[in-house]
């Protein structure tokens, strides 16, 4: 026979799940995946998408690069890929890439940890902010990472290499360089509307002889400030905080080119082919 | 020994095990109360405990939690025996439970509510961790509002140990990743310093200088699985084998670098076979000897145990001391 107790125990917490369930089951309902904050075009069906990175900005050429495998095998499946190698007339590349979730928040990941796993040392991380002029004049926060590594040749000669890596995060009405607040924002938005951001990951990196640094970023600068406003959609309220200046062009070396990047291979974070040197075959 | 013609009376294990299970069943008041609970709860959870929609397609946390402990190349593959291991451990330590002091303790209601709440943070989040955190604090409150404070208390071994049914290896990046750079980094020291064979780092790549190999000490690499199965090891095992603190401290706070070093033991190993050997064997040696470095862990830990004096554990629970 059941005890008194056992049955007032079992009612107050039967009381406390359902009210739980009922609660839960409202919140089933309710909750949806948001839409990008880039320009997208639907790719077939089942809601696959392609994001529309530019083909031409300023006088930058570029072509696709597809996602190595190592990437698409380590992301989830409903991730969304885009990658452009640009190139200027005088030989400066840029690397942009765009990692966009799906309904797997665990397709956007630290950058951080991915450099310094492919052996980038990274010098300085610092939060800047590129102007914008469309669709009105904001600022972009990004971060700029400043990395070094040291590639050796097959005759074991050292030469080291720095490179700028500079990233952001978009969602439909979202622009952040924070990772503290893009986690913070999918807490938010859910809980206030049932929303989940659909967050990109957007990073563009160069590489230069060491002491180019600034010029390489101030190209970067300039590329970032033509280009936003053809793949983005979401911006930021008007601009108030001061600038990064993006001063026009470096100063091209004595050969009439900008320190030319010998790699045969724009390097991705999941690049499968390691740095060459002029000289070497490339692979191990 | 029975003498022919005689037959044997004895009880088998299991029917051994039967009868004084019926005997500990008996014993336990309120049970009623707490299985209409457990089940509830474990309902909620099977309906409407996954909210995290496309990355795995169920309502059910415990699919969920089936998904992270065993995809493939998962961390948390050590969850599926967890829940088995914890309650072999409350038979372990019956006696000791059965003569504690059982009362209704209603403040624990509260913490019941609690957990609720909480899974319903996680679930409006989509966080499930949060929500396999609040499954487990929903069960322990269950048995401290059940069965009281005092047999809370004396459950919280072996009922800690689900805190390894929580997949904590994709939040684990900020340990997984420098954990797999000091692997990487020990490791050519070994190989560069001790045994003299000259290769090339570059961040977790290892590559010989003539450019017959090149090893990527990835993430599944890390050591973070040997890691947490060790913890979890070292964790029952500290407890069943010692009645003191900071014996049993010892112990589990080993784990971390005797799981680093068969790591760094099983990288060195995987170099030394492609160098003597060729690629092939270094990819033998990579697919094959994990599991011996994992015994040489597990016995590294028994080693150090050893060094450690002997000491009562508390009445009930040593099994050891004969009948």
């Amino acid at each position: 026979m059941i005890r008194r107790d056992s049955i007032t125990i079992l009612i107050v917490g039967l009381v406390v799940i359902g009210l739980t369930a009922g609660f839960l089951a409202h919140l089933s309902r309710s909750q949806r995946l948001g839409n990008p904050g880039l320009k997208t075009t639907p790719v077939g069906t089942g809601g696959k998408i392609r994001i529309d990175l530019p083909e031409v900005v300023l006088d930058y050429v570029s072509s696709n690069v597809e996602p190595a495998k190592l990437e698409v095998d380590m992301l989830p499946k409903d991730t969304t890929f885009a990658k452009r190698a640009y190139v200027a007339p005088d030989g400066f590349q840029n690397f942009t890439s765009v990692v966009m979730m799906g309904a797997d928040r665990t397709s956007i990941h630290k950058p951080e940890y991915c450099l310094e796993t492919q052996g980038w040392r990274i010098l300085d991380q610092r939060t800047e902010h590129i102007p914008i002029a469309e669709p009105h004049a904001y600022l972009l926060p990004v971060r700029k990472f400043t990395t070094t590594q040291t590639f050796r040749s097959r005759s074991g000669e050292p030469t080291r290499y720095s490179c700028i890596y500079v990233f952001w995060f978009v969602a439909e009405n979202r622009v952040t360089a924070s990772h503290l607040s893009r986690v913070g924002y999918i807490t938010y938005d859910l809980l206030r509307t049932g929303v989940l951001p659909r967050w990109a990951y957007v990073s563009c990196q160069a590489t230069c002889l060491p002491g180019r640094e600034e010029a390489t970023y101030r190209r970067i600068c300039q590329w970032i400030s033509a280009a936003v406003p053809k793949f983005q959609l979401a911006s930021l309220p008007p601009a108030t905080g001061k600038p990064t200046a993006c001063i026009d062009g470096s100063q091209p070396d004595s050969a009439g080119r900008v320190d030319p990047f010998p790699f045969r291979v724009p390097l991705g974070l999941f690049s499968e082919v390691l740095p060459v040197l002029p000289g070497d075959t490339g692979r191990p | 020994m029975s003498k022919p013609g005689e037959t044997n009376n004895a009880p088998s294990a299991v029917e051994e095990f039967r009868r004084e299970f019926a005997v500990v069943w008996s014993t336990m008041p309120r049970k009623a109360a707490f299985l209409g609970l457990l089940a509830g709860w474990l309902i909620l959870f099977e309906f409407l405990g996954n909210s995290t929609f496309g990355y795995v397609a169920t309502p059910s946390l415990f699919q969920w939690m089936h998904n992270a402990y065993n995809f493939p190349g998962s961390d948390d593959s050590h969850g599926n025996l967890i829940p088995f291991a914890v309650l072999a451990l409350f038979w372990w330590k019956r006696d000791l439970l059965l003569a504690v002091e059982k009362r209704v303790w209603w403040p624990a209601s509260s913490v019941f509510l609690l957990a609720a709440a909480l899974h319903v943070l996680g679930y409006a989040v989509q966080q499930p961790l949060i929500s396999v955190v609040s499954l487990f604090t929903g069960v322990y409150a269950m048995v401290a509002w059940v069965w009281g404070w005092k047999f809370a208390l004396s459950s919280l071994f072996p009922f800690a140990l689900f805190v390894f049914s929580v997949p904590l290896s994709a939040v684990l990046n900020p340990v997984t990743i420098p954990l797999r750079q000091l692997s990487t980094d020990l490791s050519v020291f070994i190989i560069r310093q001790v045994l003299g064979i000259q290769i090339v780092q570059q961040g977790v790549q290892i590559l010989d200088s003539k450019g017959a190999y090149s090893y990527e000490v990835a993430a599944a690499c890390s050591g973070i699985r040997s890691l947490l199965m060790l913890l979890a090891l070292g964790t029952v095992y500290a407890f069943i084998t010692f009645g003191t603190t900071w014996k049993r401290a010892v112990i589990v706070a080993s784990s971390v670098p005797i799981a680093l070093g068969g790591n760094c033991l099983r990288l060195v190993a995987i170099v030394v076979a492609s160098e003597a050997f060729g690629p092939k064997a270094g990819e033998f040696v990579h697919e094959w000897f994990g599991f011996v470095t994992f015994a040489v862990a597990l016995g590294a830990m028994f080693g150090l145990s050893r060094l450690m004096p002997g000491d009562p554990l508390p009445v009930g629970m040593d099994r050891r001391a004969p009948a």
